[in-house]
């Protein structure tokens, strides 16, 4: 009985997703829960390339991807701190919530996936793996406490570079990812899939 | 809470663009890697802030002007240094009060 109940949970929560809308961002004047979302560019192909500018660039505009999340919580502080003002009692932000069954309400894609796909083998000449040191993850992750570690000059062999470490597009957009909990909906999701609207102030 | 931190001169600002200030979210408890800059275009400051990624260093909203694009591109990597100054030292004062008191 237990393990049937943790079993419907567990399916209940793979399919929900999230989608934080600021103030005066273009979700939050707009009611998806009347139209669904659709992409900002549906026009523009949908590749590696154009991911990679969604998420490290922020370029939506020309962008045929949805960016939703996993955690309400990440949804909630895109909503409440990434609007163009802050949310008051009589402006509030929003946080749509979503259940996206299967690839016929939307077509989902992983982008931590979707980028390591495209990376090249071990032997390529262009490699996405920094060349910094060990804390340089932690520069990634929290640039306010460690941001020193992603100018600081790199040692080979015992001697400064005097260069900071290489840090690819491609490893910033997968640490951004995995940073938001994210998944990417390509050209549209049907309003079927919108559950609620929770208000943020 | 939100910290305000004065951006006016300290941020190259060009193509009619100033930087004003910078709104940063100041939770004791967490770190939420969003800012928002007031600015002004021709002097007239605007009612709606530009969104900045903190970890990103880049900014969500865009201006169709590639010459302003580029201006807020740069300013991009010195509004987030300023922040990142801003915060360490909050830390830095926060850890001490803990530790002296």
């Amino acid at each position: 009985m237990t393990f049937t109940a943790t079993l419907c949970q567990k399916t209940a929560i793979m399919s929900r997703y999230f989608k934080g809308a600021g103030v005066g961002t273009y979700w939050h004047l707009r009611d998806a829960m009347v139209s669904g979302f659709t992409a900002a560019s549906a026009a523009t192909p949908a590749n590696v390339t154009v991911m990679k500018d969604h998420i490290v660039y922020q370029l939506v505009q020309n962008s045929p991807y949805i960016s939703l999340t996993r955690s309400y919580e990440v949804a909630e502080a895109d909503a409440r701190y990434y609007g163009k003002t802050l949310p008051t009692p009589t402006n509030v932000a929003f946080v749509y919530e979503l259940n996206i069954p299967d690839s016929t309400a939307a077509s989902l894609l992983d982008p931590v996936q979707e980028l390591a796909t495209s990376l090249g083998t071990p032997f390529a000449a262009l490699f996405y793996q920094h060349d910094g040191g060990p804390d340089l993850l932690l520069g990634l992750i929290d640039s306010a406490n460690f941001g020193n570690v992603l100018t600081r000059p790199i040692r080979s062999a015992g001697i400064s570079t005097g260069r900071p470490p290489r840090i690819t597009d491609e490893l910033h957009a997968l640490v951004r990812a995995l940073r938001d909990a994210e998944v990417l909906a390509l050209h549209a999701i049907s309003r079927s899939c919108l559950i609620s609207k929770h208000k943020v102030a | 809470m939100i910290q305000q931190i004065q951006l006016k001169g300290r941020v190259q600002g060009g193509a009619a663009l100033d930087f004003l200030t910078v709104e940063v979210p100041a939770e004791p408890d967490r770190y939420i890697p969003f800012a928002l800059v007031r600015y002004s275009i021709e002097g007239k400051p605007q009612e709606e802030c530009l969104r900045l990624d903190l970890d990103k260093r880049t900014f969500a909203d865009h201006f169709s002007d590639p010459v302003q694009e580029r201006v807020l591109y740069d300013a991009a990597r010195q509004i987030a240094e300023i922040v990142v100054e801003a915060l360490r030292r909050s830390t830095y004062e926060r850890l001490r009060k803990e530790f002296d008191g």
